[in-house]
């Protein structure tokens, strides 16, 4: 492989990398704040890989990918998730139902699978953007996890994010983007998903005066 | 290399790391001041409170025995020793074949061992609690700085410092690998923990609330502070030497020619420099952590770099 | 010669122990003599031992006795040499520090059986790795079981070490049970006991079985060897124990164990699949962390030395079991590597381990108390056994120049290279092995930070310690000698590499001794592995010469300097230790930390004066809550009284039903065998 196509791959794999310990930052941070600007971070760092990718290999319909990307998860979505912060004013911690140390050992472990499940596709592959495919299943799962793990609704929006965040870089690393129109559809939906999340956060906070998901179960007498 | 290269080389690493490191400790001070908006003092008043100490008598606690007036000798040699094995102005160490890397840790170990027996050996309430807190901070910083720098060893085939930095100055592709950015993320962490800055610790009071390293040498005046803060600051500038010449080795000398050297002193300069001051950065934007969380975020370096080495073993 | 050696080393033990039953009047006398017997056995012991391991091929030694079928058979080849040299090395020094130590009980109880039972359980370790038939094995096994459990309930007015030996004993009956069915299944497969024949059939045991006795023997010895979750006997059994007899059995009577792992998984039931190795090195590497940390929150000093031996033992494995995997994989020079770095921490850990117990004897010996919090500023009071307990507390740490770091250091390069090992599940395990043996050595410093400081320096907390005499040179001396043997084992360790590298190659096939040692600028010889170069010997002499440069450089600037003495500031209040800080305080972030494994329990109880408002006093009760005890122990035991229950309905009590059970099993042993 020449040497271009090297240094283009450990570029991207180094970024791709960089996401991972964003979302990992996600999980180990206990303020909100931080939870939102590392995600901006990650989008941001998304866009760019995105537009690498567009620019290495010439596809240009990634480019509006990035674009949009840009738009969307990089100045909307936090942009409208600090909105509802402040609008809310709530107590800024993370809660979750598991103890840090636990969540970040569950984290590592969620990880070790990626990696090593992925490791019977990456001896066949080629040199190229190796380590794309592993960080995105453990973002996908890392998202999971945080939906599962922690009491506020906020932070149930952040793990829907990272998830849809891992499962777009898989798309894009190993097969360069699905049809555009896919791409779109799924970006709306998230933007329309979020705002309607931001929404209902915002109405049970001003009925419950609460958002804490695990109190919100005494809805169902 | 000719004997006198083998002789001259070490003896002008162990020169530029101990008159150097005073001038770190004064150049983030200044740094600090200078963001805070205040004069600070010199860059050169470290130096001045060596000489200053130096010249001093000592009291020493009656309750204290003759491991307390060892422990500065001790943590002062062993920081030495570790002077001759990291490659700082060439890559060539001439006294590689003493020892590696996990040398270097358990020589770090050494002098901890000695500061922590004498801060227990005063007797006083400080001196234990700053001892408990190092011992703390250092356990749990231990394995996350063994794994990344098993990563950089892998990635390299050695574990020899010398070995290391002349590889990658050879084949400089084996620095793009995500691996070894998630080890110097981890090597980052740790070395802040180290090196008792901001989050971990606060360099700078001394109230026992906040006091982890200056709760341990509380006791010590006269030479005897001399040698444990002068051993101290030459913890940090050791801890990013490795760093700089791990990570970002490009311009080390690989002969000893005096030109190659001047260059390679030169840049080394200005990496430490330029490391000094993203130290100063950090500290400005984070408060110190509470006592507790400092294991969550040692954790967090030790996950790191178990992932370091995960990928660098899995994708390779 | 060899053999003759042997002879004479295992009679004069047994001479010995005889001397010491003879004179009633005079048991300091017999003792004594009985003692100085055994230290000239071990002499010889270690004199055989030097001259298998020189390069003397494997000797045999077979004799009959009594009966015509019952063979004795005793091998000594390099492996066995190598375990009779640790233990004749720490016997001989434990001996000569026995003389000292029994002065504590002279007078107070008969010490007759003391000497009699000490040389006789000496004997069986000898015997023990020596033997060559299972079924003297499993004799020599039980001796030495029965011999220890008399040893820890020496003092046995004391319920606690009752309950410890009781302990002790059914635990090791387990163990030998579960071992007798293993050497029963080779025995089937090999038509004889003798262990000749074991290594022959080694190749055609079916791979079932295989695995059964793998775990037979996983348990059997895992028990003696104090592996967790088995380990609940060590910290009971070796603080009840006199400190001499403490000294034995966490020195070396454990690492008989590690004989019989490295026996079987080595000789009788190779080839090994990989998963065994792996097996074993999640055993080690908990074992190593879990025995820290239960360590780090004893106050009993013994408690804590028992608890890391059971870290050390983790350890120990870590090295056994990667050699395995690397066996089963074929890496037999990386197989040599792990195996030797196992073999070295098993000497190492039989040292300075000695050397701690021994300094706790003389803790005890001169303060009647083995709590730290009641200790305090012995260093000055016990001026020699303060440098002695911080050599070997530097050692157990892994501190260079001191043999601790060899051996931690070769573990780490064996890590290392687990990057060869074909499987990335192993790979992964070996890196999580890694985290956990680097975490193992920054806690254990920890741990004995805390032993050394707090027993030895500041201010005495108890009249006890306050006035505190040295102990007797006799016990001083033997404890410097190993220390001086620390020392020496870590900046020279060539000597000691080649040594086990002899047995490993013996064990594995491959003599790696060209790549792991060269020679360094002062033509000394240094380590070197794949990675690198490690030479202590030269880091010492550069530390020196830097000492010497900058003592001279200090004095040049002030060579007036004089230390003034003064008390420590404490905020105006006079020095007191109750100021000081406590061993439990020290180890408190640790119990924090790890609290989901250790789970404090705290309880805070305030009196009142004026209710709720004055408090009075406040009572603090703080444990760790031993979490094997209650999810382990207690549902096995449970479940073994309630099956014991219900069979209990064929003692009848009536003799006439007992003859009736003889009788229906006459009639059905001369129905089947007619």
């Amino acid at each position: 492989m020449t040497h271009q196509i090297i240094v283009n791959s450990r570029t991207v794999d180094i970024l791709a990398v960089l996401m991972l310990m964003l979302t990992i930052v996600l999980i180990g941070s206990s303020r909100l704040r931080v939870c939102i600007w590392a995600y901006a971070l990650r989008s941001f760092v998304l866009a760019l890989v995105s537009g690498l990718i567009a620019y290495f290999s010439g596809i240009h319909h990634i480019y509006v990918a990035t674009g949009v990307s840009i738009a969307l998860k990089v100045i909307v979505i936090p942009g409208f998730l600090f909105y509802i912060i402040n609008k809310i004013k709530i107590k800024e911690d993370v809660e979750s139902f598991i103890n840090y140390t636990l969540s970040l050992l569950i984290a590592c472990g969620l990880i070790l699978i990626a990696y090593y499940s992925t490791e019977s596709i990456l001896k066949f592959e080629n040199v190229f953007m190796r380590h794309c495919l592993p960080v995105s299943l453990a973002i996908t799962l890392l998202g999971f996890f945080v939906m599962i793990s922690r009491k506020k609704a906020i932070t149930q929006i952040l793990g829907l994010l990272a998830m849809e965040d891992g499962l777009f870089f898989a798309a894009l690393s190993t097969s360069y983007g699905m049809p555009l129109v896919v791409e779109l559809g799924v970006f709306f939906d998230i933007l329309v998903s979020v705002i309607i999340m931001g929404i209902y956060v915002y109405r049970i906070k001003e009925t419950f005066d609460t958002i804490d998901t695990d109190s919100l179960r005494e809805l169902r007498e | 290399m000719d004997l006198a290269s083998k002789i001259v080389l070490p003896l002008l690493q162990l020169i530029v790391i101990v008159g150097l490191a005073p001038l770190v400790k004064g150049f983030i001070n200044k740094i600090e001041a200078r963001l805070q908006n205040r004069r600070g003092a010199s860059i050169f008043q470290p130096y001045y409170n060596i000489v200053k100490l130096l010249r001093k008598d000592a009291v020493v606690s009656e309750t204290a025995s003759w491991i307390f007036r060892a422990t500065p000798y001790v943590t002062f040699i062993s920081i030495l020793i570790i002077a001759l094995l990291v490659p700082v102005l060439s890559s060539a160490v001439p006294a590689n074949f003493t020892g590696d890397v996990i040398l270097i840790i358990y020589l770090f170990a050494l002098g901890r061992f000695f500061l922590a027996l004498s801060s227990l050996d005063t007797g006083s309430a400080f001196g234990g609690m700053g001892g408990m807190r190092e011992m703390m901070v250092s356990t749990m910083a231990e394995p996350a700085l063994m794994l990344s720098v098993f990563t950089v060893s892998l990635a390299t085939g050695s574990t020899n410092l010398g070995h290391i930095t002349s590889t990658i100055v050879d084949q400089s592709t084996i620095l793009l690998n995500p691996s070894l950015f998630l080890a110097f993320a981890a090597l980052a962490i740790v070395i802040i923990a180290e090196a008792g800055r901001i989050p971990v610790d606060n360099p700078f009071t001394h109230l026992e609330l906040t006091m982890i390293h200056e709760g341990m040498i509380l006791e010590f005046s006269g030479r005897y502070l001399a040698l444990i803060e002068w051993a101290s600051s030459m913890k940090i500038l050791l801890l990013l030497t490795i760093l700089v010449n791990t990570f970002l080795p490009w311009g080390i000398a690989s002969e000893m020619t005096f030109p190659a050297m001047l260059i390679s002193f030169a840049l080394y300069v200005v990496k430490i420099g330029f490391f000094a001051f993203l130290i100063v950065i950090l500290e400005m934007s984070f408060a110190k952590l509470r006592i507790f969380r400092v294991p969550n975020l040692l954790g967090t370096a030790l996950i790191l770099s178990i992932l370091a080495i995960i990928s660098l073993y899995v994708v390779g | 010669m060899a053999e003759h050696l042997f002879i004479i080393s295992i009679i004069l033990f047994a001479a010995g122990s005889l001397f010491a039953l003879c004179f009633y009047g005079w048991q300091r006398v017999g003792n004594y003599i009985s003692l100085i017997f055994a230290a000239i056995a071990s002499c010889f012991g270690i004199a055989t031992a030097v001259v298998v391991l020189s390069g003397g091929s494997p000797v045999h030694i077979d004799f009959h006795l009594l009966l015509p079928i019952i063979k004795y058979n005793f091998l000594l080849d390099p492996l066995s040499a190598y375990f009779i040299l640790t233990i004749s090395v720490i016997s001989f020094v434990a001996c000569i520090y026995s003389l000292g130590y029994i002065n504590l009980y002279v007078g107070k109880r008969d010490i007759r059986f003391l000497g009699f039972i000490y040389n006789l359980f000496l004997l069986s370790m000898l015997l023990v790795v020596s033997a060559n038939n299972a079924f003297v094995f499993m004799i020599v096994w039980e001796l030495m079981t029965f011999l220890s459990y008399f040893l820890v309930i020496f003092e046995h007015e004391n319920k606690e070490n009752r309950k410890a030996g009781l302990m002790y004993i059914i635990m090791a009956h387990i163990g030998s049970g579960l071992l007798a069915i293993a050497f029963f299944i080779m025995f089937t497969y090999a038509g004889s006991f003798s262990f000749d024949d074991f290594r022959q059939v080694a190749s055609q045991i079916p791979a079932v079985y295989k695995n059964i006795i793998f775990f037979l023997v996983l348990v059997g010895f895992g028990i003696k060897a104090g592996i967790f979750p088995l380990h609940l006997w060590l910290p009971m059994a070796h603080p009840a124990a006199p400190s001499n007899v403490s000294m034995i059995m966490s020195g070396v009577m454990i690492k008989t164990a590690i004989y019989g792992f490295i026996r079987f998984y080595f000789e009788f039931v190779t080839p090994c699949p990989p998963w065994w190795g792996v097996i074993i090195l999640i055993f080690g590497a908990g074992s190593a962390l879990l025995g820290i940390l239960y360590a780090l929150q004893e106050r009993d000093i013994k408690t804590m030395l028992a608890y890391s031996s059971v870290e050390n033992i983790g350890i120990i494995l870590i090295g056994i079991g990667l050699s395995m995997i690397f066996r089963s994989y074929n890496l037999m020079a990386l197989s040599s590597l792990a195996m030797i770095a196992g073999l070295y921490h098993l000497i190492n850990h039989a040292v300075f381990k000695c050397l701690l117990f021994g300094c706790a004897g003389n803790i005890y010996y001169s303060t009647h108390t083995k709590n730290i919090e009641e200790l305090g500023g012995l260093i000055k009071r016990l001026q020699v056994t303060a440098p002695l307990f911080l050599v070997a507390a530097l050692s157990i740490s892994a501190i260079p120049p001191l043999n601790g770091f060899m051996s931690e250091w070769l573990i780490f390069q064996s890590l290392l290279n687990g990057f060869n090992i074909p499987s990335v599940l192993i790979k992964i395990e070996t890196i999580i092995c890694g985290a956990v043996v680097a975490l193992t050595g920054a806690l254990v410093a920890t741990c004995f930070i805390r032993a050394f400081g707090i027993s030895f320096l500041a201010l005495p907390r108890t009249e006890h310690a306050k006035h505190a005499k040295e102990v007797p040179v006799i016990m001083y001396v033997s404890m410097g000698l190993l220390a001086g043997l620390c020392v020496f084992m870590g900046i020279f360790p060539a000597k000691i590499m080649m040594t086990v590298n002899h047995v490993s190659s013996h064990l594995v096939g491959i003599n790696i001794i060209k790549s792991i040692t060269a020679y360094d600028w002062m033509q000394a010889r240094m380590v070197q592995t794949n990675f690198t170069g490690l030479s202590p010997k030269s880091a010492t002499v550069f530390g020196l010469m830097l000492l010497a440069i900058t003592f001279g450089a200090l004095t040049a600037i002030r060579p007036g300097f004089v230390r003034k003495f003064y008390e420590t500031w404490t905020c105006g209040i006079s020095p007191d230790p109750r100021l000081e800080y406590t061993g439990t305080a020290f180890s408190r972030p640790f119990a924090v930390i790890f609290k989901s494994v250790l789970r404090p329990k705290l309880d805070v109880a305030k009196v009142y004066s004026v209710p709720n408002f004055f408090v009075k006093s406040m009572t603090y009760v703080g444990e760790i809550s031993s979490i094997f005890e209650s999810y382990l122990y207690t549902p096995v035991s449970n479940f073994v009284l309630k099956a014991s229950d219900r069979v209990r309905w064929i003692h009848t009590g009536n003799i006439h039903v007992y003859l009736a059970y003889i009788f229906v099993t006459l009639i059905i042993l001369i129905m089947f065998f007619r």
